[in-house]
């Protein structure tokens, strides 16, 4: 099984050891780095969970049941989330899996720093209706 | 069904037809390399929504049609209302784009804070907002208008608004980055008194592709504390009497604080309330650059665009980052900010 991501509905950006997701449609974001950072960057290739957690096993030389329940776990919740759809079982899967360059690497479980709440934020000044026009309507008021 | 382009069309024709009937007043701004055409209403009734800009210092493009032109117009009577819109009336929850109106050419939003709408006409090189009543927003939203269509014009060009302040020194700007309190506004409105350059104390403009700080607006928005802490700065509020209740807000001109266009972007800092008099600074991480950056900024910007995490992570990564932990007197912060942007000379 692989993954896809909705290009409409997700950005996602990866520079050096950070990657940062976004989903334009709920305004919520991910960052991570690290292990977080090269699991996406896996999946976004098209790798299963176990061809990720051969690649990943083999870039840290880690154990590999280990990195495959951390990344089972990590994909679970990206799923959960709506970032990743289940890809359609024809996709073709990918030729080579590639990873940056990095010095040195030390497998810990992937972890994505998560803001969630967007949308208490934008609703910092909540009052608004649809009057007769039919247009939504409010008269401003400060905030912040 | 109605189509983006048809509707992007009728709103177009919409402002056209209700600035003409009540008198327009063009005024020219830039952003980095960005030449934009404000067109507004203009009349004693409404308040100039350009206040917020600085002015360009240049005469128009050589080329108009890579001017982009921002048009705002306003009212409830039948002749002035934007074409009935083709969506549901929950249609811009949770973030504000109405998703299915906005495509590659066309882009349409509703903020629900100003009850206004937003729309960018690529072909048009355009984009539009209709207010109720312009003479109604309150000083924050003439502090920092049309920052959605801002934004969205700046992601197409390499760059990005952040929900950031910044001062430079030298020619080299200090990013202050944080949440609402975290004391953005009082260092970098104490900065410019100081004798700083000033480039912004709520939303600013980043462009990775050339390292640079953009103003936005030549404003700051204050709250009662801050202006305990900088009383020289009452005396310009637009809004004293409705400081207590709002932030008080500033329009500066150039007796006040040396706003200027843009510079090098030489530092971030992320401010946050500390204990004791003296301000100190440590090393931070991308990691939390990111997280004192991003949530706001996408809060504020609904959502961004699809170029928005690139901008953003290109934008920290090649500068220093520090934490900034602000103590009560106002000279150690100051000596502070300068001391970060003279190590990056």
């Amino acid at each position: 099984m692989s993954y896809a991501i909705h290009a409409r509905r997700i950005s996602h950006e990866r520079l050096g050891d950070e990657v940062i997701i976004i989903n334009l449609v709920t305004g919520a974001y991910y960052a991570g780095s690290g292990t977080a950072a090269d699991v996406w960057t896996l999946l976004v290739q098209g790798a299963s969970i176990d061809q990720a957690a051969e690649k990943l096993a083999l870039e840290y030389s880690g154990n590999f049941p280990t990195i495959r329940d951390d990344v089972e776990v990590c994909v679970t919740a990206l799923l959960k989330a709506g970032i990743l759809d289940q890809a359609d079982a024809a996709a073709a899967p990918p030729s080579a899996l590639e990873l940056p360059i990095i010095a040195s690497r030390e497998w810990k479980p992937p972890a994505f720093d998560e803001y969630t709440d967007m949308w208490d934020l934008i609703q910092l000044d909540p009052i608004h209706d649809v009057d007769d026009t039919g247009w939504p309507h409010a008269l401003p008021k400060s905030k912040l | 069904m109605t189509s983006p382009e048809v509707f992007a069309d009728a709103v177009a024709a919409s402002c056209e037809a209700a600035l003409s009937r009540v008198g327009a007043r063009v005024e020219r701004f830039s952003i980095g390399a960005m030449s934009i055409k404000l067109v507004a209403p203009c009349d004693e009734a409404r308040p100039w929504i350009g206040r917020a800009f600085l002015p360009s210092p240049v005469p128009a493009a050589e080329a108009p049609d890579r001017e982009h032109c921002l048009a705002i117009w306003d009212g409830t009577r039948p002749e002035s209302l934007p074409p009935p819109r083709p969506w549901g009336p929950t249609a811009h929850e949770p973030l504000g784009v109405i998703a299915e109106y906005s495509t590659g050419t066309v882009r349409c939003a509703f903020d629900i804070h100003t009850s206004s709408l937003v729309v960018r006409h690529d072909r048009l090189n355009a984009s539009y907002v209709w207010v109720p009543k312009l003479a109604d927003l309150p000083a924050w939203a003439l502090a920092s208008p049309m920052r959605v269509p801002l934004s969205w014009l700046a992601n197409a060009h390499g760059m990005q608004v952040v929900h950031a302040a910044a001062v430079a020194m030298g020619g080299r700007a200090v990013l202050l980055a944080g949440a609402g309190g975290s004391g953005k506004s009082t260092t970098a409105l104490a900065c410019a008194m100081a004798g700083m350059a000033y480039l912004g104390d709520d939303y600013c403009v980043v462009e990775p592709g050339m390292n640079m700080v953009h103003l936005l607006y030549r404003t700051a928005k204050l709250f009662q504390a801050s202006l305990d802490m900088l009383p020289k700065a009452r005396a310009w509020l637009c809004n004293p009497r409705r400081a207590t209740e709002e932030k008080g807000v500033i329009f500066f001109d150039s007796s006040q604080v040396s706003v200027v266009p843009s510079a090098p972007l030489a530092a971030i800092v992320l401010p946050r309330l500390a204990s004791g008099e003296r301000t100190r600074i440590s090393r931070a991480s991308r990691r939390e650059a990111i997280a004192a950056l991003l949530p706001s900024t996408i809060g504020g910007l609904m959502g961004g665009t699809a170029a928005t995490p690139g901008l953003i992570l290109k934008a920290i990564s090649g500068v220093p980052i520090y934490h900034l932990m602000l103590g009560t007197d106002l000279a150690s912060i100051t000596d502070t900010i300068r001391a970060v942007s003279e190590a990056q000379s």
